[in-house]
């Protein structure tokens, strides 16, 4: 156990010049800054810098080649965007697909760490292996193995299932397999996390429930669970925040954004924009609204969860 | 003593430092001149040039087959280095990111000299990444000498890269739709191997009866999706008679009667049940394994199903691009052009002597050997000394050859949103087609959202 | 009584347990062994669909091994992910100490500078990055594939929830030493948090690894790295799916033994890191 240790009184110490002591403050109070210096500049010149040029890029209409003009549009490209009915249905498909996301970045990692509890030793290792191999394929290589297994002929899918499903061509089940290899996809980081969260709580809890004779189950759902909401908490602003990116490779790769734009979520529209076309305003102004629109339900999810999140002491 | 309050200042710095150092320089006016010609290179003159291809991009016969014509190249022009590269991006398909490459590199002031890109990109190529006129760079006497050294282009493609009756890029590799097919397949369904299907009536037949007799699937016809482009289905729209832009440029013409009869058609061919529903990659592979009868596909990828017929056991066949009744076909083809972008009059030089090269009858010896794509110098396969044994082994080719003399440019929207146009035309048809939308409705939807990103004055 | 039910009924628990773990391993393994598989199959049997690949043959591995420069991207991909991330850890390492060794004024802005980067999409920072690279000369070099990437959000919230449970008696004791907070940080800090820098560190170089579209952008002359490799098998041609497993197997390969090895460390770092 530490002991306590009281920092010792400090006696007044004369100031033989008025400046040292000044200089010497200044340099102690600069010092953290110096540590966050490094971190800080980095993220200033490689992710802040080209969000204010993209802001700037967005009021211009120019397709970035230095034989053409750039002229001012103002708000126009904003305005067109927002028009364009591509740019809502990509807004909705987003949603859907994290709200697709969510069991298996939430229930199924919560399920499995309830689960995994029981199972100890080496049968607890292999799987907690086998489920955490998916996040160790680089996702370029994991879709062009799901290409493979989702042919609606030859592919192993079809041929266990028994349909002829075209799992890349028709929209509806090309949604449900952007969701599902997705999910397969984070799957075991979020397994982590949650093992992470549920090792994290204090038992003596869940023990002091069991005395006073609940259930297993009473003492998962009214102890446990609630224990967990912070990590779940995470996991929900994560998922919300980074879906789109998770599946961007997977997109570009299986789908391509098809069939007729069935898998276009925002950021492969913003992706389309910014390499397919040579609209650059357009595309800056798409990123600049999605920046936006994602640090407002950033911050509705952080009070959220501050607000409902049991804290342990 | 109040503390600095340091985290301010420290903001402020942050902001003020990031607007002041960014911007993106964007130039307020496009400076212009007429082109110059590009002088001889002086023996000893040193150049060195940058060329970009997308077919270096893929492993295998292209690289080794680039490799062996630049050693060649650099052999008879010591003076003259070539740094080839293929375009960077992460597109699977490195055909994919062919412009953009160029563009981004445009962005940033060091573009390759001389580039391969596709007849779609025609336009963009020539209006915002300032393809240089061959007729002005090196005089137009020149460009028809080239075109009539050895072994003469085929007619039909010496206008490919033509704007205006200027000359601003060289046709390098071309293919024409073709309908190829399984005849192991046809043969089990009870269809005659001499009289393959020739109207658009007959392939739904015989893609009907091979569904019938071997549970097989019928036909794709891979024009209807947004990865297939627009080339072939430019194809079947010409040869019912339409068009998908107006003649003079200015207008879009797909959602027109013909336009619709056609789409109609290949629509009908989906619900009947004679073509299945699926992505281009999945229909190119099915082909392969020997689970699609019939395909219609550029002659560019015959030499992936050749591989696959060897090892899948079945006989790979190959037909002219079917017609409409009472309609001749009209093919377009699909490849691309070698242009010259570099603004350095040595460089310039310097480029068209490799363009010369590559275009010239040892290169297409070469490339249609090694690769299988049709030489433009359609007179190499009459040569003993050129191609006729490699033409007498495939007889595919002397069809392709024949469908040169019909065959009509792949047509490029104008204006910098072609692309958007061009996709929303695909994506209309894939729903039609593929999805069973109404054709006159959807397609018409979609030509007036295009036609608003014309460019202004259409 | 009760207890016999009770015991029965832990038995039934952990019966469940198993079918829940052992069905949803194996769904998550199935494409893992299925790309690992079909690489292990002789190239005219690549479209099967047999369990087992049988007869096994190396071809595919032999015609990957001849397209690319196998050695030369794997020295590349474990420079650029070594690089990155020892990078990332030393610097998150700096600024989640910042965070939690000092009250930090503002430093409720600064934490959200930080987690604010989730919200940049890369879409929008690709260009003008490799604008910026271009004027540093950095193209077509590691270098440039690394540089940018120094700074990982990820690295810094979960060091600095970490750091922020370490006692602070420790850090005040060594600072009465009289010690500089360089020393204190190398002496007293990471000696304690070891494992927790072990886990993210592999992490962090697992998620290096698997980049494709920035190293995409910035390598092109030569193939760069192992994932940019699988782009050759793929083209306006067709799909040559063997050779493109065999990489894609090659690719994977390392991480996995890696994580084999590794594995302990991560989940025992993980669950120490307490990120509640």
């Amino acid at each position: 156990m530490l002991v306590e240790v009281r920092p010792p009184v400090v006696t007044a110490v004369a100031a033989p010049v008025a400046r040292a002591p000044r200089l010497r403050r200044l340099r102690r109070a600069l010092v953290p800054y110096l540590y966050l210096a490094p971190g800080l500049a980095l993220l200033a010149v490689w992710v802040y810098r080209p969000l204010v040029q993209t802001f700037q890029l967005s009021f211009l209409s120019w397709n970035l080649l230095p034989t053409s003009a750039a002229e001012p549009v103002g708000w126009s490209n904003y305005v067109r965007l927002l028009t364009l009915p591509e740019f809502g249905d990509a807004v909705w498909r987003t949603v859907g697909l994290i709200v697709g996301l969510l069991p298996f970045t939430i229930i199924v990692p919560v399920v499995v760490g309830l689960a995994a509890r029981r199972v100890t030793g080496r049968a607890g290792t292999v799987y907690r292996a086998l489920v955490f191999a998916p996040m160790l394929i680089a996702p370029v290589a994991g879709a062009a193995v799901w290409q493979w297994l989702l042919d609606p002929r030859a592919g192993l899918v079809n041929r266990v299932l028994g349909g002829t499903t075209n799992w890349l061509q028709e929209p509806g089940p090309a949604q449900l397999t952007i969701v599902v290899v997705t999910g397969w996809h984070v799957l075991g980081f979020a397994v982590l996390v949650v093992a992470a969260g549920l090792a994290g709580t204090n038992a003596d809890y869940a023990d002091a429930a069991a005395v006073d004779g609940a259930t297993p189950g009473q003492t998962t759902r009214w102890v446990t669970l609630p224990l967990l909401s912070p990590t779940l908490g995470f996991l929900l602003l994560m998922t919300v925040l980074l879906a789109a990116q998770w599946s961007f490779p997977l997109v570009d790769t299986l789908t391509s954004g098809g069939p007729v734009g069935a898998t276009t979520t925002v950021y492969y529209l913003l992706w389309d924009y910014a390499f397919g076309s040579f609209d650059a305003g357009l595309g800056a102004a798409a990123g600049v609204v999605f920046f936006l629109g994602f640090g407002v339900v950033a911050m509705a999810l952080v009070w959220l969860t501050e607000r409902l999140a049991v804290h342990d002491a | 003593m109040t503390p600095l309050p340091l985290h301010r200042l420290l903001a402020a710095l942050v902001v003020t430092g990031l607007l002041a150092a960014c911007g993106f320089g964007a130039p307020s006016a496009a400076p212009a001149g007429p082109v110059g010609r590009a002088p001889e290179l002086v023996p000893g003159q040193q150049v060195s040039i940058v060329f970009e291809s997308y077919n270096l991009g893929q492993a295998g016969a292209w690289s080794d087959t680039f490799r062996t014509l630049i050693d060649e190249f650099h052999a008879g022009h010591p003076d003259i280095r070539v740094t080839a590269q293929k375009p960077q991006g992460s597109s699977a398909n490195p055909a994919a990111d062919a412009v953009s490459s160029v563009q981004a590199q445009l962005s940033t002031g060091s573009a390759p000299d001389v580039v391969q890109l596709g007849f779609s990109d025609m336009a963009f190529t020539i209006d915002q990444l300032k393809a240089k006129p061959l007729d002005a760079l090196v005089g137009a006497d020149a460009v028809a000498a080239h075109f009539d050294s050895g072994h003469p282009f085929a007619p039909a493609a010496r206008g490919l890269a033509q704007v205006g009756g200027t000359t601003y890029g060289i046709p390098f590799v071309f293919s024409t739709p073709m309908l190829y097919l399984n005849t192991t397949l046809l043969a089990r369904a009870g269809l005659d191997p001499n009289r393959p299907p020739s109207t658009w009536a007959e392939v739904q037949r015989a893609a009907l009866a091979v569904r019938a007799a071997t549970g097989k699937d019928g036909v794709y016809v891979d024009c209807v999706t947004r990865t297939a482009k627009d080339w072939c289905l430019q194809s079947v729209v010409r040869s019912a008679g339409g068009r998908v832009l107006s003649e003079d440029g200015h207008r879009l013409t797909y959602a027109d009667p013909p336009a619709v009869e056609a789409v109609s058609m290949l629509a009908g061919l989906v619900s009947s049940g004679a073509s299945p529903k699926l992505t281009q990659q999945q229909a190119v592979d099915a082909f392969t394994r020997g689970d699609l009868a019939m395909i219609l596909e550029s002659s560019s990828v015959q030499a992936t199903f050749a591989k696959g017929a060897a090892g899948g056991g079945w006989q790979l066949g190959g037909v002219a691009l079917p017609t409409f009744d009472g309609h001749p076909a009209v093919p377009t083809n699909s490849g691309a052009a070698l242009y010259v972008i570099s603004d350095d009059p040595a460089k310039q030089r310097a480029g068209w002597e490799l363009i010369r090269f590559l275009t010239s009858d040892r290169a297409y010896t070469l490339i249609a050997q090694k690769i299988g794509y049709l030489p433009l110098r359609t007179g190499l396969v009459d040569d003993p000394a050129g191609l006729q044994a490699w033409a007498a082994q495939s007889p595919m080719t002397r069809t392709n050859i024949a469908q040169l003399d019909r065959m009509e440019p792949w047509v490029s929207f104008p204006g910098t949103d072609y692309l958007q146009i061009r996709d929303g035309m695909m994506d209309a048809v894939e729903q039609v087609v593929l999805q069973g939308a109404d054709p006159a409705a959807t397609l018409t939807t979609a030509q007036q959202r295009g036609a608003a990103l014309l460019p202004a004055g259409s | 009584m009760r207890d016999a039910r009770r015991l029965s009924a832990d038995r039934w628990r952990v019966a469940g347990g198993h079918v829940v773990l052992g069905g949803l391993g194996l769904l998550c393994a199935v494409p893992v062994y299925w790309l690992f598989a079909t690489s292990l199959r002789r190239p005219e049997d690549v479209t099967s669909t047999a369990p087992l690949p049988w007869p096994l043959s190396l071809q595919n591995y032999a015609d990957a091994w001849a397209v690319l420069d196998v050695p030369g991207l794997l020295l590349n991909t474990i420079v650029m992910a070594g690089l990155i991330a020892a990078g990332q850890l030393l610097v998150g390492l700096l600024a989640a100490y910042a965070f939690a060794a000092w009250d930090l004024r503002g430093a409720r802005v600064l934490h959200l500078a930080f987690v604010a980067t989730w919200l940049v999409p890369f879409q929008v920072t690709m260009l003008p990055n490799y604008v910026l690279l271009k004027q540093l000369g950095l193209l077509d070099t590691i270098a440039g594939v690394v540089v940018p990437n120094l700074c990982s959000a990820l690295g810094v919230i979960m060091l600095r929830q970490h750091l922020l449970g370490f006692p602070r008696e420790l850090l005040d004791a060594a600072r009465m030493d009289g010690r500089g907070s360089w020393r204190i940080l190398w002496t007293v800090v990471v000696p304690n948090i070891g494992p927790a820098l072990a886990s993210l560190a592999i992490l962090l170089f697992v998620s290096a690894w698997n980049e494709y579209f920035w190293p995409a952008l910035v390598l092109r002359r030569s193939a760069g790295v192992l994932q940019l490799g699988l782009r050759g098998f793929m083209g306006t041609e067709g799909t040559d799916w063997g050779p493109m497993m065999a990489t894609a197997g090659l690719s994977c390969l390392p991480i996995l033994l890696l994580y084999l090895v590794l594995q302990r460390r991560i989940v025992d770092g993980f669950v120490r890191s307490g990120l509640k």
